[in-house]
């Protein structure tokens, strides 16, 4: 297809920008990290607690 | 999280546990981007006792005198679930005594070489340590001659062979 040439150029650019975007998240300090975690953590267990009614408590920290 | 390895550290001076290194999930997120885990891992040594038997009962019983709960195979110290794990290997146990020295905020603390980590995933060989073996190689910077000797030491040098062949081709 004509587009294909496009396409394939465009996801491309895609998956470098995402693997760019994870070697700066790789890159950060191991404290924001884990500030990051926290906040997947708590994610998860909103989702967990919506799909399987079971939620795991995210870490408190201070 | 602080306030956990501070009391990791105390159990080290306490001579309860000799030395100590995180690794798992966690120390992988240390080289790499945040992935959702919610173990702290923990790798020892202890120190040399009369049994050849290895028991984590030193270990609960400090925790517990000192306020922390065991909850399952977990123990929880200040808001962290923390896993404690035998050196169970001669590869873990290198690489508990070479481990790296970090600070997290104003507190010292060991994470597991980058290298040895891949080691033990590889030797491990669940399908998240597959995965997660990919992750760092493409996020973490490798030393490729420390990673080479330490896999022909534990010889594990045809599984990751192996292992760049199925995933990368080579």
């Amino acid at each position: 297809m004509a587009n294909d040439g496009l396409n394939l150029k465009m996801s491309e650019r895609l998956f470098h920008q995402k693997r760019q975007r994870r070697r700066g998240l790789a890159a950060l300090s191991f404290e924001r990290k884990i500030a990051l975690l926290i906040q997947l953590q708590h994610m998860a267990s909103e989702i967990d607690g919506v799909v399987r009614g079971v939620r795991r408590t995210p870490w408190k920290i201070t | 999280m602080e306030r956990t390895l501070k009391v990791l550290n105390q159990l080290e001076r306490r001579r309860v546990i000799t030395r100590y290194a995180i690794g798992g999930a966690i120390a992988m997120l240390f080289y790499s981007e945040p992935v959702l885990t919610y173990d702290l891992d923990v790798f020892f040594l202890l120190p040399p006792g009369p049994s050849a038997l290895v028991t984590l009962k030193p270990i609960y019983d400090w925790l517990r005198e000192k306020g922390y709960p065991a909850e399952k195979e977990h123990i929880l110290i200040e808001g962290v679930p923390v896993q404690f794990i035998p050196a169970y290997n001669e590869l873990v146990t290198e690489a508990v005594e070479k481990a790296a020295e970090i600070k997290f905020k104003r507190t010292k603390t060991r994470v597991l070489r980058v290298e040895h980590l891949l080691a033990i995933m590889l030797q491990t060989d669940r399908p998240k340590d597959r995965t997660r073996i990919t992750q760092i190689l493409e996020e973490a910077s490798v030393d490729e001659k420390a990673l080479s000797d330490i896999l022909e030491r534990h010889g594990l040098q045809e599984k990751w062979q192996a292992f760049r062949k199925l995933y990368y081709g080579e």
